[in-house]
């Protein structure tokens, strides 16, 4: 990860009628980094997505983005160059998919071809086939297809940020999870800087490089997934994490590769794929009441083994 | 789908009874000797002679018997059967008129009556009744009202139908029928067109200052209370006395009678559905949406003309729908203080007492609503987001 700063807030508020929304928080996000910022309802995690495109301006407080004070930047201007995506989409109902995608590109007054270009990359990128999807309208789409689609037009302009407010937040648990992997697949591609707002605790700690948690307008603990679930910086996040999930929550983010032992003797009988989570080892040993499985990589080869030992052990961090 | 056609269709049996019974019950058409003496009434049988009046009545009673048991075939049966009703219709007034009024009698008249009105009547509402449940059985239900067009424009053209009081009404004021239609278009069209500038000037000026919202529904709905006719009253005399004092206004030719109280009373009726509609649509349309585009960077002009205004259009449309409609009834009100439209048929056939001519008003303001229903609608439909 380069340590460029690409977002930096400085001691930022905003108040409405004299109450602060957000409130003398600073932050700095790398470059292509993915940064989630989460917190319980109302905390203000919209609010400080909004300032950075300049949906709303700073009551006070410094923003840069690569460098540039966008208090000095022209509005239009700076949110061609950052993706947004929102919760519900926001998708224009009169127009077809393509035309969707196409927005930013032709405010940014793109050539027709590279405009065409564009859209079918995007929607193949997303698993849209062009010729099902580019002539549809939103109300024929499903939830998740519609929200596909918003992320592609996110990405249209080719920007360097990518903002997005709880774009899965409206879609069911199985939907949700696949677009997750998705953005992680995507990302792994396009290296974008995104910042991404949710109040799902899962969710952000799948996803994260760091994590933001905000309370009450501020910045109550900024750190990577496994430092905020092995040093929660007060009872909020520690209750945020929810306390009896904790160990699960802390297992979902280590592969089983991190921990496998050389094979010795017969593998065992029950198998788990190497990239899998500890949780998901654990879960497959309660299932099958065994202590120890066979790790298995992605060509079905045994290569270690993994008791249930090694899930207490081992480092933490 | 066996649910609906094992029954009987309780709606096709009441409708053929309302028309057989009209037609055995009431007389079928009438003849007159000229304009002014009371016309003589006959019944179906004496006017079409037994042949055609049995054939009629046999289409009615198998239309009754297929309604009995209907299947999608039994369907179609009926569908042909009302068809052939509509299109038997011009040409059994022609058949009356050939048989009844000699053609030498230049001004005797033939006129219709309750049997001829309502076997039309029935005959379309059976047609709306029998299209429903071939519902996705397409077009040829056109047929029907196309070929009564066709067969009438036909026996109109080739003169069969001269002797029909409504065209003999007509004929005797072919120059005048075309300058009111000519006067009513215009003033229709002169208060749509005025009433969607200001109309929408207001819903704008609204969404900027909505604490001016109360005061313009209140004047908006103030207007809409007032009688059509005291509106056009009370315009009379201060048109009246600007117009005395403004050679301007004189020149433009506008007097206390005519088009101009008429246009300024129909703008003030059409404002209200239009900033209604207007305002409500732009109000309503979801915040996400708004905020997304924003989020894009569109600048406000391109946020309100690509996504807020495309998206109000068909509510726009519908406000202007229901505009068009009342203002077309209202400009033949506006006859009685002189302005031109078909009103000045209907207000003098009423004052001379020839039902005729009131027709020869009544019924091209009737097909200019229909029309302008139909016009605005498949535009609403068109315009709606999401309708590939
Ligand atoms: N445009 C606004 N006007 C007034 N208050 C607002 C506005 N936007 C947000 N707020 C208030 O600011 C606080 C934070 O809102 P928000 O950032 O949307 O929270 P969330 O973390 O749920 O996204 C809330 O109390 C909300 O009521
Ligand atoms: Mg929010």
């Amino acid at each position: 990860m380069s340590a460029r700063p690409m977002i930096e807030l400085d001691n930022v508020s905003r108040l409405f009628e004299g109450v602060a929304a957000v409130d003398g928080i600073s932050l700095r996000i790398d470059s292509g980094e993915i940064c989630v910022i989460v917190g319980t309802s109302g905390c203000g995690k919209s609010t400080t997505l909004r300032l950075l495109n300049k949906l709303i301006d700073c009551s006070s407080g410094d923003i840069r983005i690569d460098g540039q004070a966008i208090a000095q930047l022209d509005a239009q201007r700076l949110r061609r160059r950052m993706g947004y995506a929102i919760q519900n989409t926001g998708l224009f109902p009169h127009w077809t998919v393509a035309r969707n995608i196409s927005v930013v590109p032709r405010l940014l007054n793109w050539p027709t071809e590279r405009i065409e270009a564009r859209v079918h990359e995007l929607l193949e990128l997303l698993g849209l086939p062009h010729a099902d999807f580019a002539h549809k309208f939103p109300s024929q789409l499903s939830g998740g297809q519609a929200q596909r689609v918003g992320v592609a037009r996110a990405l249209a302009g080719d920007p360097d940020i990518l903002l997005m407010d709880e774009p899965f937040g409206a879609l069911d648990p199985i939907t949700r999870d696949s677009l997750q992997n998705e953005l992680l697949r995507i990302q792994s591609r396009i290296h974008k800087t995104i910042v991404f707002v949710t109040h799902d605790i899962d969710e952000a700690l799948k996803l994260a490089t760091r994590i933001v948690v905000m309370d009450q307008g501020r910045i109550v603990q900024h750190d990577t997934p496994v430092n905020l679930l092995n040093h929660p910086a007060n009872a909020f996040v520690e209750s945020l994490l929810g306390q009896g999930e904790r160990g699960l929550k802390r297992a979902s983010l280590q592969r089983v590769a991190e921990r496998m032992l050389p094979l010795q003797g017969t593998p065992p009988a029950f198998s788990v794929a190497a990239q899998d989570s500890l949780r998901q080892a654990l879960s497959l040993m309660l299932w099958h009441r065994v202590g120890e499985l066979c790790v298995r990589d992605n060509e079905g080869r045994a290569v270690g083994l993994l008791p249930i030992s090694a899930l207490l052990h081992g480092a933490t961090a | 789908m066996r649910l609906l056609s094992s029954a009987s269709n309780r709606v096709v049996l009441t409708l053929v009874t309302l028309a057989i019974g009209s037609l055995l019950l009431g007389d079928f058409a009438s003849v007159q000797a000229n304009r002014i003496v009371p016309g003589s009434g006959f019944g179906l049988f004496a006017a079409l002679g037994s042949a055609w009046a049995v054939a009629l009545l046999a289409a009615l009673v198998t239309l009754a018997a297929l309604a009995l048991h209907p299947s999608p075939a039994g369907y179609r049966g009926m569908l042909l059967l009302i068809s052939l009703l509509l299109l038997q219709w011009p040409a059994s007034l022609a058949w009356f008129i050939h048989t009844q009024i000699p053609a030498d009698q230049a001004q005797a008249r033939a006129g219709l009556a309750t049997g001829c009105w309502s076997l039309l009547f029935f005959a379309l509402l059976l047609l709306i009744e029998v299209r429903q449940r071939l519902a996705p059985a397409a077009g040829w239900w056109r047929l029907g009202p196309l070929g009564l067009l066709l067969v009438t424009g036909l026996l109109i053209y080739s003169g069969y139908l001269e002797p029909l009081a409504l065209l003999r009404e007509y004929s005797s004021r072919s120059a005048q029928f075309w300058q009111a239609l000519r006067g009513h278009l215009g003033l229709v069209g002169g208060a749509l067109g005025f009433s969607l500038l200001f109309g929408v000037a207001l819903a704008l000026l609204i969404r900027r200052q909505p604490q001016l919202q109360r005061s313009v529904f209140g004047v908006l709905n103030f207007f809409q209370t007032i009688p059509s006719l005291a509106l056009f009253g009370l315009l009379i005399a201060p048109l009246s006395y600007l117009a005395a004092h403004s050679p301007l206004l004189q020149q433009l030719g506008i007097r206390g009678i005519g088009w101009a109280p008429a246009l300024l009373a129909l703008v003030a009726y059409s404002l209200l559905p239009i900033v209604r509609n207007t305002s409500v649509a732009l109000q309503a349309v979801a915040a996400e949406v708004i905020e997304s585009a924003r989020g894009m960077g569109m600048s406000p002009w391109q946020v309100f003309s690509q996504v807020r205004l495309p998206l109000a259009l068909p509510v726009i449309l519908e406000g202007m729908r229901i505009t068009s409609i009342q203002a077309i009834g209202l400009t033949a009100v506006a006859a009685l203080i002189g302005a031109e439209g078909f009103g000045s048929f209907i207000f003098q056939g009423l004052g001379q007492g020839a039902m005729d001519l009131v027709l020869l008003g009544a019924l091209p303001t009737i097909v200019l609503a229909l029309l302008a229903d139909a016009l605005f609608s498949a535009l609403a439909r068109y315009f709606q987001p999401g309708v590939g």
